[in-house]
């Protein structure tokens, strides 16, 4: 007896509609393979932008360079980035001083070094002799701070230049997202045939046809790429045995039920403690 | 700086800031240029201080004359008040204060005598450096020319190192 999910189904040949499950699990399985490969170019690109953004040291490896160029040149402006900032910092901490307190001081030093002033306003020798010496090294100072000028230049055009980069993957992410959504919307449609083409197959009687399941491996892509799951996708995960194991797509051996306790009370006599009456 | 020393009263108290110009239109501030400062070197350095030391040096003996001087006097001043304090018990006010003027003036005249002393040893020590041996007194910018730290950044370490 044909259910009615079937009906439409009981007048084809047996041979069309296995041809026709066979070409419909093709396709979803096409669908999910692309699906995973998008995933992955997912998790690639979040992981690209962390590191872009200092939130993780390392950058991902790129098996396939010549598909991702906007991240290999993310990755080459991030680095780049770095070294910049590595000179500027070490700059910084060679010289100590920033560049208008030296000329200030510089100032300062030469004309109380040089301008005319009375004996009780005119530095003594050894204050003299250090103002000489200081002049003069930071002369250098100044000197090592101009051959650095377009160092900071530099730095300013590649911070901007990795924002833009990092924007642009941003903007790819979102098209990305965009694929995704169409992409689950055109596989479960073909996923639930596939399930009514493999129930009418095997002939199960009365059967509410299931939707082949998508693949557990695919929530693992998803997760780790940030997106979010479905209350559907969360209670298969659970069923197959919680949120880390959920690869282990078997049934749970049946465990032997545990008796229950009786609730009638035991007839034996309890032993308990002896009732004082306080005469003893 | 008016000296009213001349006059038989102390030095006006006012006291410019220490390279500093008074910023008006008559006076204004000498500003150099970063270049300018960039391209002084050490021998015309040490030959403008050998200049206002010598500018100095010029003025001191009539300095040191006029402290002297004043010295005298105060000295003078504070023997007659004491002998007439002696005699008359009001007069211990005017003690007390030509004692204070004899003070400060015997400390103004050491004051110039150590500048004397200052300024000649100074001449002779830049003068020295004049000929071209201030090499020891640009071991720091040598450093920091050839890309060490400077001392500013080597005392900054040193602090934290201690700390």
């Amino acid at each position: 007896m044909t259910n009615r999910f079937h009906q439409d189904l009981a007048s084809q040949p047996r041979e069309e509609v296995e041809a026709t499950y066979a070409a419909t699990l093709a396709e979803v399985n096409r669908l999910d393979e692309e699906r995973q490969r998008m995933y992955i170019d997912k998790k690639l690109r979040s992981e690209v932008i962390k590191f872009a953004v200092n939130k993780i040291q390392h950058p991902p490896v790129i098996e396939h360079p010549e598909e991702h160029a906007n991240l290999i040149q993310a990755i080459e402006e991030k680095n780049e980035f770095d070294r910049l900032l590595s000179l500027r910092d070490e700059l910084a901490s060679r010289l100590s001083v920033p560049r208008h307190r030296l000329v200030q001081a510089m100032e300062s030093f030469y004309h109380r070094l040089t301008a005319p002033a009375p004996a009780s306003e005119s530095p003594h020798l050894g204050a003299e002799i250090e103002m000489f010496s200081r002049f003069f090294e930071m002369q250098a100072m100044v000197k090592a701070y101009d051959e650095h000028r377009g160092l900071h230049h530099e730095l300013d055009g590649a911070r901007t230049s990795l924002l833009e980069t990092v924007k642009a993957i941003n903007r790819e992410d979102r098209k990305f997202s965009q694929r995704l959504t169409k992409n689950s919307e055109r596989s479960r449609p073909l996923r639930r045939e596939a399930g009514r083409l493999r129930a009418f197959l095997k002939d199960i009687p009365g059967a509410n046809p299931l939707p082949v399941p998508e693949q557990v491996e695919e929530f693992t892509l998803r997760l780790a790429a940030g997106n979010s799951l479905s209350i559907e996708e969360f209670a298969a995960m659970l069923e197959h045995g919680g949120l880390t194991n959920f690869e282990d797509t078997e049934a749970p051996a049946p465990t032997p039920k545990k008796r229950r306790a009786s609730s009638m009370r035991r007839a034996e006599p309890m032993r308990g403690r002896r009732r004082q009456n306080g005469q003893g | 700086m008016t000296l009213r020393a001349s006059r038989g009263s102390s030095p006006s108290r006012y006291q410019p800031g220490q390279g500093f110009d008074s910023f008006t239109l008559k006076n204004t501030a000498k500003t150099m240029q970063t270049n300018d400062l960039l391209n002084v070197t050490p021998d015309a350095l040490v030959k403008a201080i050998v200049r206002r030391r010598e500018t100095l040096a010029s003025s001191l003996p009539k300095e040191l004359e006029r402290r002297s001087e004043e010295n005298d006097r105060a000295h003078s001043l504070a023997k007659a008040a004491d002998e007439e304090g002696k005699a008359n018990e009001d007069l211990s006010n005017q003690i007390d204060e030509n004692e204070t003027f004899r003070r400060r003036t015997v400390s103004r005249l050491w004051s110039v005598r150590h500048a004397v002393e200052d300024t000649e040893e100074a001449l002779v020590f830049w003068r020295e450096m004049e000929a071209g041996g201030w090499g020891h007194l640009l071991e720091d910018a040598q450093r920091v020319e050839q890309g060490g730290a400077s001392s500013y950044a080597l005392r900054k370490k040193n602090e934290v190192e201690d700390v």
